[in-house]
């Protein structure tokens, strides 16, 4: 060590030092006076960041004070910094890392000294700096140090990258915190939902999934479906696993179990392809291969085919699976009964519909043989639909009694009937006891048809090419928009939960009296309310005929009103009876329901059939092996019966189904149901579609000329919306330029020398 | 705090001292909005997903790249970055004023696409809370992108190098999803890991995952620490 520094001493002597030293001076004297003046005004300018001292100056105070000279000019300064190494520029923190320099030894202290003797004597006349010099620091010192300082910095570097990629993965398999930000919470699994559904499993529910490799839509979607999975795994609460299956994977034995395993599930193997660069790529890929899931549930097992690659419906898909082998294997069935007996239309269709695709809801027809039959205490609830035949009284006390007793009642008629196999489509008003019955709970049908002016079915029937051909509006139906949902119809109600829309057949108003409903106990909701815009229609026979020759026929007269009229009304609570003490041989009816009874009108003529087709059909049409079923038959009406069917009679059996969730409790699916759903549509409120008036045909000059004016509106708003949206941004900006160019011009010829 | 603050400031401000600011700002917004509205019409749906769809591309070969090129490499070239480090401020506190002002310019970007949820809003039932959260997605991508655009600033003194480097890696993140889907497996997942893309992906459709939060800023942390390293390195160099 002490080698060292008589080396050093020796350097100092003769010399390094002492150059480096002259070097600094040399520099100094070579650069215009001038050129110090920006640092020295940066050292204690008030403006910088700190307003601290600059680091030099900050250097001259941390140095050890046996070099500080006590005041002086900054040439002072390089007397101090005399070290081997080359100045450094110092900050706050880069002197952390300085040591305390040793002492110099005596001679180089002395030469020190007399450089600083020296260089007084050319500014001033001050005394010299007394103390010794410190000495300069070791080169292989400064060097160990900077290789420390970089090892530690590269350590704590990878440590901390270490650290968080260590913390990303854990996360990435740990964490499942997610903030579903939609409206409708469509990307997440519904917790009351499928979380509830879950809960209700008392046996292990293992998942398959068969996927094949190597094409990347189906890669990217079994990574989507295993973040999904590992959602069911995380609600299950331990009965849920799942694993995923590549039998691509597999060779030999394996491979061919895999197969034949998914092959006796019910999966088959398919041809998948994908073109390569997305549409219109003329290459691509094509593999083969399973893409299914096997779910297990006890002694109970199902397929799901995954080729319906939507995410967005996967959930609902999926619950609905596990729903269908939890009822299956619990033995758990919901009986729905379905009024019968007065020639209520609909009900073989909608039962086959439930065993085809909702198996867990049992749909009943229940004939109460005229009153002498109670309503099964076993049914979770009844349906009641147009009937065609009055309903004996005593079977309305026995329906009354079934609704006290708690439980559901659905009605889906009113007090407009339409004639069987009538091709005038005359209505009359008849509730056929339906009215009786529902009075007595205080709701009473209108005796007169509405049209709601703003929403009414416009069907288009869809030719060659897919061009659209707009028949007649037909305004005895009540089609209302889901997305406005808060003026027509309820769709947060369990049975339009989520409904695009809804279509109402030959609809009449209904009034609520609340009293005779139960009072304050009972909550009334209106869940479908036409808009303040209505046309009533009175007459005691009314044609519905969608022909403008033949419809209204028989009206005794019209009404403009501008008021809402209720379509539909939800009652919820101790309903009172509409029969108190019940009567006529049905005994033990209270004068209001125990618990909390639940009763849902709809109030429409023929929501479950084709009324168009009922009227429309040929009464002798089929009745002969080789005649056509359909001659005979009225075209037009099987026109619009056709386009009825194809378009909304799909919205009346998920309103159905959905009734049944509502009538069974098992509400929890319906929020599922709702991934189903993708972005809404645009629907241009500043520019409605124009509507015929009740004289103006659809086909009209005047009236091509109001759709013409409309298309060119939504067109209008369009090019506004594109170019406002592409052109706002990039002139804000700019003009925000020239303002601040224009400023700084306006400064500069401000400027006074 | 205090002194990034100030740093920031004069960073930001100095973005709008040139014409690069304005002209990164205006061009991107050109260009994402003639991709956004290509096919919207047709989809004629109440969203502007497409520009969480096509920001985040003019974000990566664009945006990022041109805003953070000169971050430190001018600085180096010109010499003013002796000038800065003299200052008595810390190296971190450089680097993080730097990476604030730069983040705020994207800011004001992201800004100037406000006008798609309002006028795209009056002409349908638009879902607000997923737009917010695209939004936050695209300020947590740009914040990674800047941190690295911040870095290969930091490493070169020539601007073209800084914008090619950041251009090539932010794309090679951000569409590693692709290959991780074309290679399949493991390999497929580590890429599907590492992809900016499937990270940001949710955020447009209205999905904040904590995962994807903490990718996006520990992938700001890290690159912010390795180019505050990297400025020290000068005291060992």
């Amino acid at each position: 060590m002490s080698d060292t520094k008589d080396d050093d001493s020796k350097k100092n002597e003769s010399g390094e030092s002492d150059q480096s030293v002259t070097k600094i001076e040399k520099r100094k004297s070579e650069a215009p006076a001038e050129e110090s003046e920006p640092k020295k005004a940066a050292s204690v300018d008030d403006d910088s960041p700190t307003g601290a001292q600059t680091p030099i100056a900050k250097k001259s105070e941390d140095a050890p004070k046996s070099v500080r000279p006590k005041e002086g000019p900054s040439t002072k300064v390089v007397v101090k910094d005399e070290d081997a190494d080359p100045p450094k520029a110092g900050r706050a923190d880069s002197d952390e890392d300085e040591e305390p320099k040793p002492k110099k030894k005596p001679a180089a202290a002395a030469a020190a000294k007399k450089k600083a003797v020296d260089d007084d004597d050319d500014d001033d006349d001050r005394p010299a700096v007394k103390r010794p010099a410190p000495v300069p620091r070791k080169d292989s010192e400064g060097e160990s140090r900077r290789t420390r300082a970089s090892g530690e910095s590269v350590g704590l570097l990878l440590v901390a990258g270490a650290v968080l990629v260590v913390g990303n993965l854990a996360l990435q398999s740990t964490s499942r915190f997610r903030i579903d930000a939609t409206r409708e919470e469509k990307f997440t699994l519904s917790k009351k939902g499928t979380a509830h559904l879950l809960s209700t499993l008392n046996k292990p529910l293992h998942i398959k999934v068969y996927s094949p490799e190597g094409l990347a839509t189906i890669d990217a979607f079994i990574r989507d479906l295993r973040d999904l999975l590992g959602e069911y795994v995380r609600y299950g609460d331990g009965k849920v696993s799942y694993e995923i299956i590549y039998p691509d994977r597999l060779e030999g034995e394996q491979k061919t179990k895999a197969e034949a395993d998914a092959q006796e599930a019910g999966l088959k193997k398919q041809l998948m392809g994908e073109s390569k660069g997305g549409a219109g790529s003329k290459s691509g890929t094509i593999g083969e291969g399973f893409l299914g899931m096997v779910l297990t549930y006890g002694g109970e097992k199902a397929t799901l085919d995954l080729n319906e690659r939507n995410q967005q419906g996967l959930e609902f898909f999926i619950s609905n699976k596990i729903r269908e082998l939890r009822d299956k294997e619990d033995k758990i069935i919901h009986r729905i009964g379905y009024l019968q007996g007065h020639k209520e239309k609909g009900f073989q269709e909608l039962q086959r519909i439930f065993g085809e695709y909702f198996p867990y809801y049992k749909l009943e027809g229940i004939d109460l043989a005229k009153g002498e039959k109670d309503v099964e205490d076993g049914l979770d609830g009844l349906i009641m639909s147009t009937p065609d035949e009055e309903i004996p009284s005593k079977e309305l006390r026995r329906i009354d009694k079934f609704l006290m007793k708690g439980k559901a009642l659905a009605v889906f008629a009113n007090n407009i009937h339409l004639k069987d196999a009538d091709p005038a489509m005359n209505v009359t008003f008849s509730g056929m006891g339906v009215d009786k019955l529902l009075s007595g709970y205080g709701i009473d049908f209108k005796q007169e048809l509405v049209i709601d002016k703003t929403q009414f079915w416009t069907p288009v029937l869809m030719g060659p090419q897919g061009m659209g051909i707009q028949l007649d509006p037909y305004p005895f139906m009540f089609m209302a928009d889901g997305s406005r949902s808060d003026v027509t119809f309820d769709n947060k109600f369990a049975p339009f939960f989520r409904l695009p829309q809804l279509a109402v057949p030959f609809p009449s108003e209904l009034t609520v009296d609340k009293a005779r409903a139960g009072g304050d106990p009972v909550s009334i909701t209106p869940v479908v309310r036409t808009s303040k815009q209505i046309v009533t229609v009175q007459g005691s026979s009314i044609s519905v005929h969608p022909s403008r020759d033949k419809m209204g026929a028989g009206a005794g007269g019209q009404k403009d009103e501008k008021r809402e009229a209720w379509l539909g009304v939800s009652l919820e609570g101790p309903i009172k009876s509409a029969f108190p003490g019940g009567g006529e041989g049905v005994d033990g009816v209270p004068i209001a329901a125990a618990g909390k009874a639940r009763l849902f009108v709809l109030s429409s003529g023929n929501y479950f059939t084709n009324a168009f087709q009922e009227a429309g059909k040929s009464p002798f049409g089929g009745m002969m092996p080789g005649m056509d079923p359909n001659m005979g038959s009225d075209e037009e009406l099987m026109r619009y019966a056709a386009i009825y069917d194809r378009n909304t009679r799909v919205y009346s059996f998920l309103v159905a189904k959905q009734t049944c969730d509502w009538i069974s409790q098992e509400t929890d699916l319906l929020a599922v149901g709702a991934k189903l759903m993708s972005d809404p549509e645009l629907t241009y409120p500043k520019s409605p579609a124009p509507t015929p008036s009740p004289d103006e045909k659809p086909d009209s000059e005047a009236f091509r000329k109001k759709k013409q004016g409309w298309i060119d509106s939504i067109k209008a708003e369009q090019r506004f919306t594109q170019w406002a949206n592409i052109l706002i941004g990039p002139a804000l900006i700019g003009l925000i330029g020239l303002y601040r160019w224009w400023n700084r011009n306006a400064k500069r010829a401000a400027v006074k020398i | 705090m205090n002194s990034t603050l100030i740093v920031a400031r004069r960073e930001f401000r100095s973005n709008f001292d040139s014409p690069i600011g304005y002209v990164v700002i205006a061009l991107s917004l050109l260009g994402v909005g003639a991709f956004f509205f290509r096919d919207y019409w047709t989809i004629n749906r109440a969203t502007i997903y497409p520009l969480f769809t096509w920001l985040p591309w003019a974000f990566t070969f664009f945006v990022i790249p041109a805003i953070t090129m000169r971050l430190f490499s001018e600085e180096k070239r010109t010499g003013t970055i002796e000038l800065l480090i003299t200052m008595p401020v810390r190296d971190r506190e450089v680097v993080l004023g730097k990476y604030l002002a730069t983040l705020a310019l994207v800011g004001v970007l992201l800004a100037l696409t406000l006008t798609y949820p309002l006028l795209i809003g009056r002409l349908g039932n638009l879902d607000p809370y997923p737009i917010a959260a695209g939004y936050l997605g695209m300020l947590m991508h740009a914040s990674a992108g800047i941190a690295i655009g911040l870095f290969f600033s930091s490493v070169t003194e020539n601007q073209i190098i800084a914008f090619m480097l950041t251009a090539v890696v932010l794309l090679g993140l951000f569409s590693i999803d692709y290959l991780g889907a074309a290679v399949g497996g493991t390999l497929g997942d580590i890429f599907a890991f590492v992809s900016f893309q499937r990270r940001l992906a949710p955020f447009g459709r209205g999905l904040i995952d904590l995962r994807h939060v903490v990718y996006f800023l520990s992938v700001t942390v890290f690159f912010l620490m390795l180019t505050t390293r990297q400025l020290e390195s000068r005291k060992w160099k």
